[in-house]
């Protein structure tokens, strides 16, 4: 396994054959020493119990019918069998093939032996001394037992350490064998089952793959692993939010793209009529309009980048303490020169002592266009009044004209983007309220529109929540 | 000729206005679906010239109701709306023709022109009787051949005579195509214009029909010899 990209597969298949290595292998060392153990306890008790049985035998007989010196009597086992091999393979009607690693041996007070197996040592099989003892012949370990019977013969029953071994080893592969087989299958399994969650998730990147850019529609979350839901449910909020963020985005396009075109129309019409026109006074006069509507293009067009920034997810408003008085006062001066042009008394109380939480720029822009949209409907000679007041929690901002106003039943209406009234020289985008209204929003305060009881016009309040000083 | 436009961008119908009238159209303006509703309804227009985004009442509104109230006369829709489906509603709700905003003046003049000449029955672009050719586009007229200079008012007043050609066309109905609602007339305007065009053109090409209006002479007599009248008189002309 290399560095090379992750796969959760191929980790979690070596993980698995490693445990199961590694588990087989400690069970098998825990059955070897288990066995060797059992079958120590078994076989020791089998020799004891052997060259007593031996010793009841041989005692009597071999004391009272004096053997020639040197020449003991020998036993010979089945010689017959196979080396190696299991069960009934070592097994015939003649004896058993590990009649070889059995032995013993019978031998006097002098030590002499007088009765022995072919399948043993001509010597004795270990010191003389009653009990067990382990001993090498021939460089093989044996196991011994020695009894001195009660007319002082000596018994020994031996066998070959390595039965214990084998039997050990056959209980401990016993033990690992089952686990080991079973390793190929549960690789199989894993395998198996991380392809099929695999191919959720690749079927999940198809889907995601063949759509086309603006294709946000949510993901089927049924077909997916459980595990995978999660992923599927975040992604589909994501791509939820997206589709908004494009909605807002082609809407505005679309309105804006609309928007521009009545005002480009005004444009080419009046520089077709420049083209023909037949005297001086019709040139200045398409001149004249030609202008106009430059400007309307002009201001059309700042606006919808202001509205544009105002959009609700385009930028979170920054909280600093703007001191709105100031910032009234900057805007006013702005544009004041248009409306005393016209002749229009323009008033402006703005203390200086309120400060609410926001963006400058915007609370500007906010400002100027409450203020703009009341010169511009507001007659030659008529009335506006810019007043800021604290109320408690809240500061507001109202701005009244002596123009036509809204009717109560259009005033939802001029909220929206676009919206002209009825019945002005519509020199207005329709952008202004919509702006004001955005900032607003985002500022999280309020607006609402009635009739300027003293002056006849619109008036606009604008609350925004208040930074207390300090 | 006389147009109906209906636009509630005061700049836009400024200058549709100035252009229509140089191309000695009559216009009347209308800055609200409603009134122009009641308008069309009430007839004498030749061509109206539609926007879509109206107040009051929506341009489609505007044309649903001019066709229920069985008006015939040919509506060019002038729109920003540049989807498909919009001009296919506008259309099959019985708008004859559709611009987008914004768009050539001489597009706008050309489609009015043809709207026109569909309403009157007519193929060719170029109005003519016997000796006497027309053409709306170019604003020229030709007498036998030689070409005629003619202020805005006498050539619209032709345009209405050939319009009219075979029949006789009612002072009523002339001096709706010669002039708009906010133009003062002068009570003897038409008949000054008829004396004009006998001037320049000639004596027997106007027929005063008395009582009822003006027609044009025949082709037939037209074709005959000339018979120029040169100590004509418009004082002693009567009204009709």
């Amino acid at each position: 396994m290399t560095l090379q990209p992750f796969s959760a597969r191929r980790l979690l298949i070596l993980a698995l054959v490693l445990v199961v290595c590694a588990v087989s292998a400690v069970a098998a060392g825990f059955s070897y020493r288990a066995g060797l153990v059992e079958s120590g306890e078994l076989f020791d008790a089998k020799l004891a119990h052997s060259a007593r049985v031996l010793a009841a035998l041989v005692d009597q007989p071999l004391a009272d019918a004096p053997v020639a010196a040197g020449e003991p009597l020998v036993v010979a086992v089945w010689q017959g069998g196979p080396r190696e091999g299991v069960g009934e393979a070592l097994v015939s009607v003649e004896g058993h093939a590990y009649e070889t690693k059995l032995a013993f041996e019978v031998l006097d007070a002098e030590g002499r032996v007088v009765l022995r197996s072919d399948s043993g040592p001509p010597g004795r099989l270990a010191a003389l001394a009653p009990g067990f003892a382990d001993v090498a012949i021939d460089g093989e370990a044996w196991r011994v037992f020695t009894l001195r019977t009660p007319r002082g013969l000596w018994v020994q029953a031996g066998e070959r350490g390595d039965i214990r071994a084998e039997m050990a080893g056959e209980i401990a592969l016993g033990t690992m064998a089952p686990m080991l087989l079973a390793l190929p299958v549960l690789a199989l399994l894993v395998w198996a089952v991380v392809a099929w969650a695999s191919r959720a998730l690749a079927r999940l990147s198809g889907q995601l793959e063949r759509r086309a850019a603006d294709a946000l529609a949510p993901l089927p979350p049924d077909d997916v692993p459980e595990e995978l839901r999660g992923l599927v449910l975040a992604l589909n909020g994501l791509l939820g939010r997206l589709g908004e963020a494009l909605e807002r985005e082609r809407r505005f396009t679309a309105d804006a793209a609309h928007e521009l075109r009545t005002p480009l129309a005004a444009l080419r019409v009046h520089a077709s009529n420049l083209r023909e026109a037949r005297d001086d006074a019709e040139r200045a006069a398409s001149q004249a309009s030609l202008d106009a509507g430059l400007r309307r293009m002009e201001r059309l067009v700042t606006q919808l980048l202001e509205l544009a920034r105002q959009e609700p997810g385009a930028q979170p408003a920054a909280r600093a303490p703007v001191a709105l008085g100031a910032c009234v006062r900057a805007a006013v001066a702005d544009i004041a020169l248009a409306g005393l042009d016209r002749g229009i008394d323009l008033e402006v109380d703005a203390p200086d002592d309120l400060v609410v939480a926001g963006d400058d720029v915007a609370l500007g822009v906010l400002v100027r266009n409450l203020v703009d949209n009341a010169l511009r409907y507001t007659p030659p000679g008529g009335r506006v009044r810019v007043s800021l007041a604290g109320e408690g929690v809240v500061v507001r901002l109202r701005v009244e004209d002596s123009g036509p106003g809204i009717p109560p039943e259009e005033r939802a209406a001029a909220l929206a983007r676009f919206h002209r009234g009825l019945g002005h020289a519509a020199t207005g985008s329709g952008l202004g309220l919509s702006i004001v209204q955005r900032i607003v929003e985002r500022h999280g305060g309020g607006l609402v529109l009635d009739e300027a009881p003293g002056l006849g016009g619109l008036r606009v309040d604008v609350r925004l929540p208040a930074q207390r000083a300090g | 000729m006389r147009i109906l436009l209906v636009e509630d961008d005061a700049l836009l119908g400024e200058g549709i206005q100035t252009a229509l009238k140089r191309a000695a159209l009559t216009v009347d303006w209308l800055r609200d679906g409603a009134s122009a509703l009641a308008a069309i309804r009430d007839g004498g227009f030749d061509v109206v010239v539609l926007d879509l985004g109206l107040p009051r009442l929506d341009g489609m509104q505007v044309i649903r109701g001019a066709r229920a109230a069985r008006a015939s006369t040919p509506i060019l829709v002038l729109t920003a709306r540049d989807r498909v489906a919009d001009r296919v509603e506008a259309l099959d709700l019985g708008a004859d023709d559709f611009l987008g905003k914004p768009f050539d003046t001489g597009e706008l003049l050309a489609r009015i022109r043809a709207l026109h000449r569909r309403g009157q029955g007519q193929a060719q672009a170029c109005l003519a009787h016997g000796p006497l050719e027309l053409d709306p586009a170019a604003l020229e007229v030709r007498w036998r051949g030689r070409g005629v200079d003619l202020p805005r008012r006498e050539f619209a007043l032709l345009r209405a005579l050939l319009d009219h050609a075979g029949r006789v066309a009612s002072r009523e109905a002339l001096q709706q195509t010669l002039y708009g609602w906010d133009e003062d007339v002068a009570s003897n305007a038409l008949e000054v214009h008829v004396h004009h065009l006998r001037r320049k053109l000639d004596p027997g090409l106007i027929r005063t029909v008395r009582g009822v209006g003006y027609a044009l002479a025949p082709v037939a007599e037209l074709q005959a010899a000339p018979a120029p009248d040169p100590t004509h008189d418009p004082a002693t002309d009567p009204a009709p």
